[in-house]
């Protein structure tokens, strides 16, 4: 086994304890996993998120060993796993279905594991003990999911163990997460914080893909009132100072729904003058859509009043810090 | 063309809908159940009065010269257990049960990797035409499918000539216990494999992936996971193949040339050549009750087992 021990290092200087570089997964033409470069770091709960068909699952059975790969390294404490099967990886998996042995007991189905790995008799009566305690049995069924969710991130923080997880609910992913990784099209859009992929998205696909953004696309202007992205239709959306785009290049404009300030008179002369086409009422909030001239797709916003009917002339404000701009056709 | 088709279609089933309506069983009460059960009470109880006249038959003397019966008595079953004649019947019995279960065994333990492969065959394709390739014995007929064997098992035939390449004279397969085997394992080995297939199927694959991350090697995913899983399917196959087997007439007669003779071809001799018909009912009993026994024991001697072991399992815990 021609092993490489020098421990590979990501950005908080930590060895990565799963690490993949330039990995590539394909079927056919189609690459299931295109070129991923990820480190997982020991003890932190990942989640990749993604779409249906974007990958996630396959890079997760990729660490498992139960599907191969067709390009690049993937190592798993510091150790090229390419010709390791995948009962000895040391890895456990939960399948979505929880594939738990139908034959056997529950206790029998906790040690499982502790059996594969010859474990004494006694130890392994002792440690179902302590699995049974964790869960505290009794008690699961009344959970609601959310709380299991919480559940799932006490008992990350109690047991010392790293999680990658996989969903395709961007909510569970940001509950549960210390880092997400967004994919789409086999490709690995953007990793960082849930609240960092939140505010500060790299691209129209993952500032699209978490939460109600309106992405509108224009060119970053700049101007006395500070930039804006100017869509061909004339509309200035007016965005933070923080530069990621250079003035006079493609951006789009990503305005989240509940930053958005909705009143039937001008709050300011940078107010965006509209009409009210959709009222909906969630709850919570009440969802809108606004047609704006300039911009082609309906404004969508949350408001907490609702007070204001179809129909309505209205103007929309919002604080130009909330608003991100990233460069037009990335992702 | 494809509407009108659909169409007396619907009506067809429309029409079965509304005779089953018309016949509705429901209208028969509390008799129903006797009613729907009136087909398999006709066919055992045909059965049954077979079976209580070979019994009658068996426990009455028989006078072969005279070609007359006797009284009641036990001459029929002696005749099969104490000598001169019962050491014949016995090793005909013996080794109708020895090469039935080795047989079994080996059908099974073939069928059980061949049921996974057709199972875990991913593409549809290739699955329907190994299934279709697996039902293949059974589409000709079986004196047909003995006597392609007994072609290839002569000394002059297939196996005659690969032994002969290796120097042994007269290798082929006829006569010999190894001959009417391969025979026989030739039918009982789709047939192990069609049993076991079921259960094998409602297998959920993602177990065999789970228990691979849980640590457990390809050997013990098949011990721990897939054996345990497919059991009822592996008893069906056992059970059936090894009944079929008992009573199998045709291999033993054609590839055995009579030299290895099974229950059911001495059992025949007796009715075609003696003509003692009390003797033969006497046999077939006795064949009756050994073979139920070689599949009842050890069934509840397994139930047995996994009682016991759940209680320790449980002491254990």
């Amino acid at each position: 086994m021609s092993a490489h021990p020098m421990p590979a290092s990501d950005a908080a200087g930590q060895p990565a304890i799963v690490r993949l570089a330039g990995v590539v997964k394909s079927y056919g033409s189609h690459n299931a996993i295109d070129h991923v470069d990820l480190e997982i770091r020991p003890r932190e709960l990942f989640t990749l998120l993604g779409p249906s068909g974007s990958g996630k699952s396959t890079i997760l059975r990729a660490i498992a060993g139960l599907t191969g790969i067709d390009g690049g390294t993937l190592t798993i404490e510091g150790r090229d796993v390419r010709d390791v099967p995948t009962h000895q990886r040391n890895i456990g998996m939960v399948f979505q279905s929880l594939a738990l042995f139908p034959h056997m007991s529950v206790f029998d189905n906790i040690a499982f594991p502790l059996r594969m790995r010859r474990e004494p008799q006694g130890g392994i009566g002792r440690r179902v003990a302590q699995a049974l305690d964790i869960v505290r049995l009794p008690n699961i069924a009344k959970r609601l999911r959310e709380e299991m969710q919480l559940e799932i991130v006490r008992l990350h923080r109690e047991i010392d163990v790293t999680i990658i997880n996989v969903t395709h609910d961007q909510v569970e992913a940001m509950i549960l997460s210390d880092r997400v990784g967004v994919m789409n099209d086999g490709k690995l859009m953007q990793v960082g914080s849930g609240e960092t992929l939140y505010r500060r998205p790299a691209s129209r696909f993952v500032a699209d893909f978490l939460g109600r953004a309106n992405v509108i696309d224009g060119v970053l202007t700049g101007g006395p009132d500070g930039p804006a992205v100017v869509t061909p239709g004339g509309a200035r959306i007016a965005v933070t100072p923080e530069r990621t785009v250079a003035e006079g290049r493609a951006a789009t404009a990503i305005l989240r729904a509940e930053d958005i300030g909705m009143a039937t008179a001008p709050a300011s002369p940078a107010s965006l003058a509209g009409e009210v086409a959709l009222r909906l009422f969630e709850g919570e909030t009440v969802y809108y859509e606004v047609t704006a001239p300039g911009i082609d797709r309906p404004v969508r916003l949350a408001s907490r009043t609702g007070e204001i009917p179809v129909g309505a002339k209205v103007w929309l404000t919002w604080p130009r810090d909330k608003v991100w701009a990233v460069e037009a056709g990335h992702g | 063309m494809a509407e009108r088709y659909s169409g007396l279609r619907w009506r067809l089933i429309d029409g079965l809908i509304g005779a089953g309506r018309i016949l509705r069983p429901g209208r028969l009460g509390r008799l129903q159940p006797y009613v729907l059960m009136l087909p398999a009470i006709l066919l055992v109880s045909v059965l049954a009065v077979g079976l209580i006249y070979l019994g009658w038959l068996s426990i009455h003397a028989y006078d072969s010269f005279l070609m007359q019966q006797g009284g009641i008595s036990a001459q029929q079953y002696l005749l099969l257990f104490e000598p001169p004649s019962g050491p014949f019947y016995q090793q005909t019995l013996l080794r109708t049960l020895l090469l039935s279960l080795t047989v079994t065994a080996g059908a099974v333990l073939l069928g059980l990797p061949l049921a996974y492969v057709i199972i875990r065959t991913p593409r549809r394709a290739l699955r329907v035409t190994l299934l279709v390739l697996l039902l293949v014995p059974f589409l000709m007929g079986e004196i047909v499918r003995t006597f392609a064997w007994y072609l290839i098992l002569a000394n002059r035939g297939m196996a005659g000539w690969v032994a002969g390449l290796f120097g042994i004279e007269d290798g082929g397969l006829l006569g010999t216990p190894l001959g009417v085997f391969i025979g026989m394992m030739q039918v009982s080995t789709p047939l192990a494999t069609l049993l076991i297939m079921p259960a094998m199927r409602r297998i959920d694959p993602n177990l065999e992936r789970a228990a691979a991350t849980l640590g457990a090697s390809p050997a013990r995913i098949w011990a721990n996971v897939v054996i345990p899983l497919t059991w009822p399917g592996i008893v069906a196959a056992i059970v059936v193949v090894l009944l079929l087997n008992i009573a199998e007439y045709d291999m033993p007669a054609i590839l055995g040339l009579g030299r290895l003779p099974f229950v059911a071809n001495v059992i025949g001799d007796i009715y075609r050549l003696q003509q003692n018909l009390y003797l033969g009912s006497a046999f077939s009993l006795l064949l009756l009750v050994v073979s139920t026994l070689v599949v009842v024991l050890p069934g509840l001697l397994f139930l047995g087992w996994l009682r016991l072991r759940r209680r320790q399992r449980r002491m254990a815990a």
